[in-house]
């Protein structure tokens, strides 16, 4: 092992890991988190350095083509890191002064790192190795304030996370007793169809395994419950990043490995999206608990991203079935990127307000996320309404922001597909988001303050205003990202 | 940069600054300035257009997100630049009128000015994308003036006014798609160029007639519920009653435009293409709206709510006009946008008044103000003069063009139009005026004073400006009827015109 | 030099209109001289124009490009020359009256500035050119006699009547406005290739392209004219506005109901006389509602007794005299015309005089109502005496100007009786009587006898008896001064234009009679026009030798028609003098108070009843309040249910979210089985 050079392309996460282990061990002797902080920022931004320099670069595999790093694994990780750097900027506020400061760190570099993993992952075992090792991570950070409500969060997230485990396993082996490998691309050459049932299981035990982390209807049920029991920072970590690892290893999977069973999956998809983006609007009208609003907002933007899937799969039978499914599949991939901002901002912008209410100790103590506790937040807290404001608005797909961006090209391509039922279906879901958007911007900008205005804490305000930027960039210069994104479309395309 | 980015772009930094203003001063002021800059702008625009030519002028384009086909292009033709000079007038004056705004004054005239970028960006732009982002941020300064500034239910109307358009957007949109994604350039790429899809809809092996009825259908609905016309109108008369007289002065002269702006840009050049049977239901559409609005006001016990439903009956001329589709009636529908978006204003500005002057809108609990505010009362007939389409205003000269164009190719309907609206529409004006104006003075009212000069003082620029246009309509009908002349024609691309 | 500013007779009192506006108010008698001035300089102005083309038999014409297709023009003929002539003069008399009548209201410089446009909106319309630019100054009169009518705005009463006015022309406007839509396009579709500076909506270009629309179309449009005309002139049934009108100042009745306003709906039919002569049926539908109107409005002026109520029903009355004269030109051609408008402007002298006579009464008196009057003769002579040349004149008293010119309608009505139907004439006849009775005992029961209440007793002041004087010297004088040659100059108005009338006769169906004035007038110089104008070759005949000619006409007629106007007259007025000066008889002696037919003339046929109550506020206000509820309930109500339901499904969806995780996996076990049973079928059917 003299000459590691090979290992360039996964310098990003090589980094990350040695920093986790780093301040595992300086935590030993100094109990200083802000340090930590500084030392993962560094390392965060360093990697993230690291991933948009060969962001463009040919494909590379390597350990025994069991990973592959092309411009689809490094739209995913950079995706990942920012939402990681993201989280990192807020708990400077939230973890300033706690001891358990470095394990949180730790944690959540190894999640990071795990979502990389899984994103550069061209074979089933490394795949499934990534997932774990993010999933791990991610069950301990859950519980990480070890509050009541994070613990029964914790408790379900870790139930049916393991059971998702279980599905794709299941779904895994049986893919690999009919093809006889676990690489992703040598199953594609595989005909699958010959094998008549077990096909079927296998393909529907991969999807539910996937459908998990993708919190579609019917596997979403965990994530209302967690999102609004972990801590804040952490659902934006689920919420934004392990949610989107589904979506990287679904990508892999199906558009790679099993495309030529698409006509068995797209059906499957087509419906899942149609329910799932329908449940999570109508079901977030109802919710009182802003937490829980964005965890069925989130159901909801999954159910979009899920169209991809189906303008994959019917795109094939187009003539320009290429340009339609790379279209489709950029859509996805602007749409995970936006939503990851727009949820990590949205997420951060509740650490505040629970921040706020803790100050001001009043009955909204208990449950800090009630939209009660927004009234007046424009006055409150400019800085963190003003963001939600934008945030809440991209949600919803208004220009010029990611949210809009994403849903533009998304949508797009499923009219393109001659999905139009589907498209229509999401456009007037996302008018019916509108309404709930809307009800958090009538709290935080109609309603008048409960209380005085409070001093926001310099951490969230800048992890805020660096997402704010992220979303109204790429609404407003959004050419960079759809090159990206379409560069990492054509990596999944057949050659 | 040139003049237009430049008219867009000074309102936009303005919106940043008074919003960061600390006191009322500083805001009105800075707004001020602000809206006045893209004024001067305008009118130097409308000095220098070249009123015989159908081409796109101070035409601006850049790449923008070449990988999707779009662009940065802006431009006005004959169909823009009036909307364009009315928008920056309207501007100007409403923030005049709203001097003595003192809640959250720097929000108030942010959103004012940030109104004026949207409506400005959507009568500029040629890019379908760029149209489709002006078209959605004008929803956001509009619901939060009707929220933060609305009455009782603003919270309702605000929403209400929000989503229901908002749905009506993205139906719009999905037409877009459509177009664009039917559409490919001779070098096979795609494009969202306005003029570039519009023209090629009329090329039936790239759009056949049964797809591009369904495009069709969608912009219209698009359009129709901005306008609105009957019956996706009921969003109008929530949101003008619960806005603040500002909100509904901007909303009724210059987002309803907006609607009728897409007919002329976009509906009338596809028409042509389309079956015959959309021309019958638009005309139903339109008739219906015109004839319904006049009655509902009639039935009203709010004046602004009065006033709110004779906006829909007077936008209901403006789709009889374009969709008779006669040079006369077009050009008639084109001078009753401009007519109305002045009227409106001054309409809205009396409700207001009368609102924060006597403390009730309710016309049974008004009576005899001329009294007590004669210049107010004396303005206030003027506009509801010009608003029953009183000969020497505006807004008779761009119904009788309306009428006798539209004769020609729809004479029943016009028919009908003139029997029951004509006069109702005067009942409905001269009974309001009488019970508000005339009359003893009641009790409760005798310590009520005359309005403030700087809302007489936008009032009466606003009357002026009915006359002007009312005893010199040349002063657009000329760019209009070239307008009119171009929008019957086939699409010109710009690439045809040369321009680019 | 005068015809280059012929547009100071709109400009001047548009002027006076500014400066009352906005400095009347620092103004002695509310800057009431300006507007006079300005009046008195428009007639200035058309006497000069008078001068320059009365003698070279002229017209004058100019018209500059306004916008898209229309003009702005200018066109004094002799029809025009005619009214510019009276409205300048009678209006000039009335403002200055109005100086004394209105001195010392706050509102004075409102008044005289609304005066000052109203008499602008007039003469604009008078000498318009188009059709468009007179409905424009049409429409502006009526918003000066909305404002003028509710001038004392704080009185309901005012408010409400001046709506009542606005509204009521508003409907015949509607009509009005469909024939210039119908006109313009029926013109535009004839693909004209129009000289420079012509306009089709321009006069002389319609009357020279009459003849190629069509003939059915022709007909809806004098119709449509015809609506306009009976709403503004007061003619049943849109009459009803204009008994409400006294509630403004006198002196604005006198303006509405002698030279301006009711006028112009006359003025619009003789100055589209053309078209009516060529619409078929047209003219009779004229004829039938002028003669009906006179008749109808008359039974009415019986029973009022409001002093200005009586003025007021006398003037619909002669107003459906001067239509029904028009619509005898069914018969007579263009003279119809002359006499018409002949008696329009008699009938503006002496109203105008008895407007103002009986606003000196009120100004003294304080009351409008006769039975608290009397004996007023002792207090006022000058006053007294000038209305009763006014009344003389109004009844028909021969030799009164009058007598000339209501004679000569009945007598031309009779003619289109022999020819057509006998209705107008007799409805005519009857109508003048009453016209005698009803204008007499107004004179008795205000002059005579003993006051009935104790009221001031002084004469007006020189400012306002000066007028009066001059308009009596015209009410008494004018017609047998003028008669003649005015049948002449104004009958051959048409010939001006490019218009054949016989060509148009026979569009119009009229038969052309060669009797005995045409033959006799063949032998004058005039024969040319004879021969082409047929029966009102008549008209040409007179001009030649005035009064003799007059008198050749009416040999044509036998000995009792020509008498019966002057029986008729001195009948009713001695009838009148039976009641309610030698007080021999008294109404209730006819009629017991209860009798219906009474009841129903004082409440005026019940049409307060009809119009207002029944029509304007159950039907179409019904209409209104039922669409509010439509709008509400349902076009707004299915949105808010759709709403509903939306936020209700999702309401019970969330029951799902039960937070207990043996849910969750049912849930989950069951999603699994579902997507097993879709891929399934997926495979089956081969999707």
């Amino acid at each position: 092992m003299a000459d590691l050079g090979y290992m360039a392309p996964m310098g990003a996460e090589i980094l990350l890991s040695a920093l986790a282990v780093l301040i595992l061990l300086i935590g030993l002797f100094i109990r200083n988190s802000s340090l930590m902080g500084y030392l993962s920022l560094a390392g965060i931004v360093a990697a993230l350095g690291m991933v948009l320099s060969s962001i463009t670069s040919p494909t590379v595999t390597l350990l025994f083509d069991t990973l592959s790093v092309d411009s689809l694994s490094q739209f995913f990780k950079a995706t990942f890191l920012v939402v990681s750097l993201l989280v990192v900027v807020a708990s400077f506020s939230r973890y300033k002064d706690s001891p358990g400061g470095m394990e949180f760190y730790a944690l959540l570099l190894l999640a990071t790192v795990g979502m990389m993993v899984v994103s550069s992952a061209i074979d089933l075992i490394t795949l499934f190795v990534g997932f774990e090792l993010a999933s791990l991570s991610t069950y301990a950070l859950a519980a990480f304030d070890k509050s009541r409500r994070n613990l029964e969060a914790a408790m379900k997230y870790f139930l049916f996370g393991s059971v998702s485990s279980a599905f794709m396993l299941f779904g895994f082996s049986l893919l690999y007793g009919m093809a006889g490998t676990t690489s992703i691309p040598k199953i594609a050459t595989f005909a699958m169809a010959d094998f008549g049932p077990a096909t079927l299981v296998a393909v529907i035990f991969v999807i539910a395994g996937f459908a998990f982390k993708m919190a579609l209807v019917p596997f979403h049920m965990w994530a209302p419950d967690t999102y609004e029991g972990a801590p804040a920072l952490v659902s934006a970590m689920l919420a934004a990043g392990s949610k989107k690892m589904g979506f990287a290893a679904a990508f892999r999977v199906l558009f790679v490995a099993l495309l030529a069973l698409r006509t068995d999956w797209y059906i499957a998809f087509a419906i899942l999206a149609a329910v799932t983006m329908t449940l999570g609007n109508v079901v977030a009208i109802w919710q009182n608990n802003v937490r829980r609003i964005l965890a069925y907002s989130s159901i909801a933007q999954a159910g979009y991203i899920a169209i991809t899937f189906v303008v994959v799969g019917a795109a094939a039978d187009l003539p320009n079935s290429a340009y339609v499914a790379q279209t489709g599949i950029a859509g996805g991939l602007l749409l995970i990127l936006g939503h990851a901002l727009m949820k990590t901002g949205a997420f951060i912008a509740t650490a505040v307000v629970a921040y706020m209410v803790l100050k001001d100790n009043k009955e909204g103590k208990d449950n800090p996320d009630d939209i009660s506790n927004y009234a007046g937040l424009a006055r409150r807290a400019p800085i963190t309404a003003f963001c939600m404001l934008i945030f809440m608005f991209a949600l919803a797909g208004i220009p010029p922001t990611a949210g809009y961006v994403g849903k533009f090209v998304l949508f797009g391509s499923a009219i393109n597909a001659g999905l139009v039922w589907l498209a229509v279906l999401a456009i007037l879901n996302s008018a019916l988001s509108l309404y709930y958007y809307l009800r958090i911007i009538g709290y935080m900008y109609l309603k008048e303050p409960t209380g005085a205005k409070i001093a926001e804490p310099r951490g969230y305000a800048a992890a805020l205003i660096l997402t704010l930027i992220g979303v109204v960039g790429i609404g407003v210069f959004p050419q960079t990202f759809i090159d990206y994104a379409m560069q990492a479309a054509a990596v999944l395309l057949p050659h | 940069m040139n003049e237009i980015s430049l008219m867009i772009a000074i309102p936009l930094i303005g919106a940043i600054i008074t919003f960061f203003t600390r006191s009322r001063a500083q805001a009105r002021m800075v707004a001020l300035i602000a809206s006045i800059i893209p004024l001067l702008i305008s009118l130097q625009m409308y000095m220098g257009f070249d009123k015989t030519s159908m081409k796109m002028q101070f035409l601006e384009s850049y790449t923008w997100v070449p990988s999707l086909g779009i662009k940065y292009t802006v431009g006005v033709d004959g169909i823009g630049l009036p909307l364009v000079v009315l928008s920056t007038i309207v501007s100007v004056l409403v923030i005049i009128y709203s001097w003595g705004e003192d809640k959250k004054p720097n929000q108030f005239f942010a959103l004012l000015l940030l109104n004026e970028v949207g409506v400005l960006g959507v009568f500029t732009a040629l890019d379908f994308f760029l149209f489709y982002i002006f078209w959605e941020i004008v929803l956001i300064p509009m619901f939060f003036l009707i929220g933060v500034w609305g009455g009782p239910r603003k919270d309702y109307a605000a929403i209400k006014f929000f989503i229901y358009t908002h749905v009506a957007s993205l139906v719009m949109l999905l037409a877009i798609f459509a177009l664009y994604f039917t559409y490919r350039m001779p070098d096979g790429s795609r494009t969202f160029d306005m003029l570039t899809l519009l023209a090629a809809t009329a090329d039936q092996t790239i759009f056949p007639t049964s797809l591009l009825n369904i495009i069709f259908a969608g912009l219209l609905l698009g359009f129709l519920v901005k306008m609105p016309a009957f019956p996706f109108h009921t969003w109008l008369p929530d949101a003008h009653v619960e806005a603040p007289t500002a909100g509904s002065v901007v909303l009724a002269a210059l987002l309803l435009k907006m609607g009728g702006y897409g007919l002329f840009r976009v509906i009338l050049p596809i028409l042509p293409h389309v079956d015959k049977i959309f021309v019958t239901v638009i005309a139903i559409i339109a008739v219906i709206s015109i004839i319904y609005g006049a009655f509902l006001a009639l039935a009203q016990k709010d004046i602004k709510k009065l006033v709110a439903y004779s906006s829909i009956s007077h936008m209901g001329f403006v789709t009889l006009g374009a969709v008779a589709f006669t040079w006369m009636s077009i050009q008639g529908a084109m001078f009753q946008q401009f007519s109305h978006g002045i009227i409106t204003c001054a309409l809205f500005m009396s409700a207001g008044t009368i609102q924060h002057t006597v403390g009730t809108r309710v016309i049974a609990e008004l009576g005899g103000l001329a009294d007590r505010m004669p210049r107010f009362a004396f303005l206030m007939l003027a506009a509801f003069m010009a608003s029953l389409g009183l000969p020497g205003m505006s807004g008779f000269v761009a119904e009788f063009l309306v009428l006798a164009g539209s004769y020609a190719t729809l004479p029943v309907y016009t028919l009908i139009v003139i029997f029951t609206s004509v006069a109702i529409t005067a009942g409905y004006h001269l009974w309001a005026t009488q019970k508000v104006l005339f009359g003893p003075i009641l009790q409760k009212h005798l310590d009520v004073h005359d309005a403030h000069g700087y809302e007489l003082f936008s009032m009466s620029m606003i009357i002026l400006l009915s006359l002007l246009f009312g005893i010199r309509p040349s002063l657009i009908t000329d760019i209009m009827g070239v307008a009119a002349n171009q929008v019957m024609q086939p699409v010109v691309t710009l690439a045809q015109m040369g321009v680019i | 030099m005068f015809s280059d500013y012929a547009f100071l007779i709109v400009a001047l009192p548009v002027l006076a209109f500014v400066l009352c506006i906005f400095f009347g108010w620092h103004l002695p008698r509310g800057g009431g001289p300006i507007t006079v001035l300005a009046t008195f300089g428009a007639l200035l102005v058309s006497l000069g124009i008078a001068s320059e083309i009365v003698p070279n038999n002229s017209i004058l014409h100019q018209s500059i490009p306004w916008f898209g297709v229309f003009n702005v023009g200018i066109l004094v003929d002799p029809l025009a020359l005619v009214m510019l002539l009276m409205v300048t003069f009678v209006v000039t008399l009335i403002h200055t009256y109005a100086l004394g009548y209105m001195n010392g209201d706050p509102g004075a410089a409102r008044y005289f500035a609304e005066a000052g446009l109203f008499t602008a909106s007039m003469l604009g319309l008078i000498y318009s050119d188009n059709l468009l630019q007179l409905f424009i100054f049409w429409e502006l009169v009526g918003l000066c006699s909305y404002l003028l009518i509710g001038f004392w705005y704080r009185k309901p009463s005012a408010a409400a009547a001046a709506k009542k006015a606005f509204l009521t022309t508003r409907v015949g406007d509607v009509l009005f406005l469909t024939g210039i839509v119908l006109l313009y396009n029926n013109m535009a579709n004839l693909n004209l290739t129009l000289a420079p500076g012509e306009y089709l909506l321009q006069f002389p270009v319609i009357y020279a392209h009459l003849a190629q629309i069509d003939p059915t179309q022709l007909t809806f449009i004098a119709l449509c004219l015809l609506g306009g005309a009976v709403g503004k002139s007061g003619q049943f049934p849109l009459h009803v506005w204009l008994p409400d009108a006294m509630e403004g100042p006198t002196t604005v009745s006198a303006m509405i109901h002698a030279a301006t306003m009711v006028t112009a709906g006359v003025y619009l039919v003789a100055r589209m006389f053309p078209l009516f002569y060529a619409a078929p049926n047209a003219l009779t539908v004229v004829v039938l509602i002028g003669a009906f109107t006179a008749l109808f409005a008359a039974t009415m002026g019986l029973t009022a007794f409001d002093i200005k109520r009586v003025l007021a029903f006398s003037t619909v009355s002669q107003l459906g005299f001067m239509m029904a004269g028009l619509g005898a030109g069914a018969v007579t051609g263009v003279f119809a015309v002359a006499v018409a408008i002949f008696h329009l402007i008699g009938h503006s002298f002496f109203k105008a005089l008895l407007f103002l006579d009986a606003g000196s009464v009120i100004h003294a008196v304080g009351t409008n109502d006769m039975r608290e009057m009397g004996g007023i003769r002792k207090y006022m002579k000058w006053t007294s005496a000038t209305m009763l040349i006014g009344s003389l004149s109004l009844a028909g008293f021969p030799l009164t100007t009058g007598f000339f010119s209501k004679d000569e309608i009945i007598v031309i009505a009779y003619e289109y009786g022999i020819k057509a139907s006998m209705i107008p004439y007799i409805f005519l006849v009857l109508a003048a009587t009453l016209t005698a009775i009803y204008t007499f005992r107004l004179w008795f029961l205000t002059f005579t006898g003993e006051p009935r209440s104790d009221y001031h007793k002084h004469e007006s002041p020189a400012v306002m008896l000066g007028p009066l004087v001059v308009l009596a010297i015209f009410a008494l004088l004018f017609g047998i001064a003028a008669q003649g040659s005015f049948y002449n100059y104004v009958g051959s108005n048409f010939e001006h234009y490019d218009v054949d009338m016989a060509v148009l006769a026979g569009i119009g169906g009229h038969e052309l009679e060669e009797g005995g004035h045409g033959a006799a007038a063949a032998e004058g110089e005039h024969g040319a026009v004879a021969a082409t104008e047929g029966e009102h070759g008549a008209a040409a005949a007179e001009g030649e030798g005035g009064e003799e000619a007059a008198e050749a006409e009416e040999e044509g007629e036998p000995f009792i028609i020509q008498i019966l106007p002057i029986i008729i007259a001195l009948g009713g007025i001695f009838v009148a003098g039976l009641f309610y000066y030698w007080k021999k008889f008294s109404p209730s002696m006819i009629t017991g108070e209860r009798d219906p037919i009474r009841q129903m003339l004082l409440k005026g046929y019940y049409q307060h009843e009809i119009y207002t109550a029944w029509f304007a506020e159950k039907i179409v206000y019904g209409i209104a309040i039922f669409f509010n509820m439509i709008d509400i309930k349902v076009v707004d109500g299915i949105l808010n249910k759709i709403s509903d339901w939306t936020v209700a499904f999702g309401g019970n969806l969330r029951k799902v979210q039960t937070g207990v995780i043996e849910n969750y996996v049912t849930a989950l076990v069951l999603g699994v089985v579902v997507l097993v049973v879709v891929v399934k079928l997926a495979m089956e059917v081969g999707i």
